[in-house]
């Protein structure tokens, strides 16, 4: 009876063992099948785009330029996405990439290819679909090929409130689509925590340059959120920008649009109205934004701001962490420029002054 | 430099290098194309190289380990960067006379075919000359 039972267990051993040996084997075979077939596809994709994008040597583009091809690009469709969504897929994510690392008439071209290839009706079908769970991957897929066809769809995707993700690609999307409108989408955010913040902002910062919209309309608008992202992307994209609706915002009680502008006044070395923002650096409410600021300004090194920084600490209201990175500020600064800066130029010297100024000038912190 | 030059190209999306392979062969250059840094590094090792064309990341090793390389062990230093951003520090590479340029994503192929052919054609035509 022990005997048989020990035998019925090492024969069951080694029937899982085998089948699990079957079962790898076959595994390795179908993901084998899988990544020669996904090469195949990948290599037919380069050749109908060598044969259609890039083998034209006609420089100027022309919407018709691909009716003498229908024949082609028909036969690749009927074979590579009508069939399987797999190949689909490999030809969608490699059209994506070019599309998105070339310029001018090849990216032009790539894209009526894709419209072509009716991909653009499977990603809107794809986004109908409310079971879909690539809704995110489509929208960005959609806004890169600029389908304005979409735009109700996406505009419908604002409204999932249970899914964040959506919602910010959707308004992400939209930057490029609503030309008339492109904040439409954000202007939907009442409330946005700094990640989402972040998400958003590194979203946007793969969009295509070519179709970005002009960041600083969003500076007036009532909405916060609105206009840190929009001042944090002008800064991104080195966009212009009118210092008279900066200068309103220099006055934001909001400490992350304080910080925002700025970071965009330093990198634009806008430093007329950097002297406002030393000028009114007391109503800031948060003091560790204050020091930053007074840090950023050491490495700015215009000549011009010493005598800003000597009224920062001239201040009565100035708070000693502040006074002291404007005292190390405008040490560096007179240094800079062969300056002369001593203790004469503070009005209010006692005795914690004159230690802050010495550490200041020794650098002892 | 041999009479056919040979560029090094090495681009991490296999369309992206396809594409501009393509578009470079019909200068005739001699092309070798692969997407990571290892590989890169074991052909700088193996073969000549007069043009390197490279993006910055790559997996293993990125596109400055090639350029650092390929400065140390190659007389003609003709180097293309592919980026997604502007590197202002490359023109303090380019002071030690080393010609880094650079063109950004996304890329204009003439651009590239334009940038290549430049330094690349009018020394073969001058190999050409004096053999």
């Amino acid at each position: 009876m022990y005997i048989s039972l020990l035998q019925y267990i090492s024969v069951s051993l080694a029937a899982i063992l085998v089948i699990l040996s079957l079962l790898l084997f076959f595994i390795r075979i179908y993901k084998k099948l899988q990544r020669t077939k996904k090469d195949i596809v990948k290599t037919k994709t380069i050749q109908l785009i060598e044969e259609l994008v890039l083998k034209i040597n006609n420089p100027e583009y022309h919407p018709d330029w691909i009716n003498p091809n229908l024949e082609l690009i028909l036969d690749f469709k009927k074979n590579y996405i009508d069939t399987s969504e797999f190949e689909r897929k490999i030809v969608t994510h490699e059209l994506l990439t070019l599309h998105r690392s070339l310029k001018d008439i090849a990216s032009e071209r790539i894209r009526d290819l894709y419209i072509r290839l009716g991909l653009d009706q499977i990603a809107l079908n794809l986004l109908k679909n409310k079971k879909s769970y690539d809704h995110p991957k489509i929208i960005w897929e959609l806004g890169q090929m600029r389908i304005i066809e979409s735009i109700d769809l996406i505009k419908a995707c604002l409204k999932y409130q249970d899914d964040k993700e959506i919602q910010i690609e959707a308004s992400v999307a939209l930057l490029v689509l609503q030309i008339d409108n492109p904040l439409v989408g954000i202007e939907h955010f009442t409330h946005m925590n700094k990640g989402q913040k972040q998400y958003f902002i590194e979203s946007c910062k793969k969009l295509d340059q070519r179709n970005i919209p002009d960041f600083s309309l969003g500076f007036s608008s009532t909405n916060i959120h609105v206009v840190e992202i929009c001042l944090i992307l002008c800064d991104y994209f080195k966009q212009n920008y009118d210092s008279e609706i900066v200068r309103k915002l220099l006055k934001s009680p909001n400490p992350d649009i304080t910080v925002a502008v700025a970071n965009l006044l330093f990198k634009t070395n806008n430093y007329v109205l950097i002297k406002e923002l030393l000028a009114t650096i007391q109503n800031i409410e948060d003091v560790y934004v204050q020091v930053n600021l007074m840090k950023q300004i050491k490495l700015l090194e215009i000549k011009d701001l010493l005598d800003d920084l000597v009224d920062v600490i001239n201040n009565p209201d100035t708070v000693d962490e502040v006074k002291l990175e404007a005292l190390r500020s405008a040490c560096r600064l007179s240094e800079k420029f062969d300056q002369t800066f001593t203790l004469e130029h503070i009005h209010v010297v006692d005795e914690k002054i004159k230690k802050m100024f010495l550490h200041a000038q020794e650098r002892l912190i | 430099m041999s009479p056919t030059p040979t560029i090094l190209l090495v681009c991490e999306e296999t369309i992206l290098a396809q594409t501009i392979n393509f578009v470079l062969q019909k200068n005739e250059f001699k092309i070798l194309v692969c997407h990571d840094g290892h590989t890169a590094l074991e052909i700088l090792k193996s073969e000549p190289v007069d043009y390197l064309i490279t993006e910055i990341l790559l997996p293993f090793y990125s596109g400055f380990d090639l350029i650092h390389h390929f400065v140390q062990s190659h007389t003609f230093k003709n180097i293309l960067l592919l980026c997604v951003f502007e590197n202002p520090g490359l023109m303090e590479r380019s002071l030690n006379f080393i010609p880094i340029k650079q063109v950004l994503k996304p890329y204009n192929l003439q651009e590239i075919n334009q940038i290549v052919k430049e330094r690349l054609i009018p020394t073969q035509y001058i190999h050409q000359e004096s053999n």
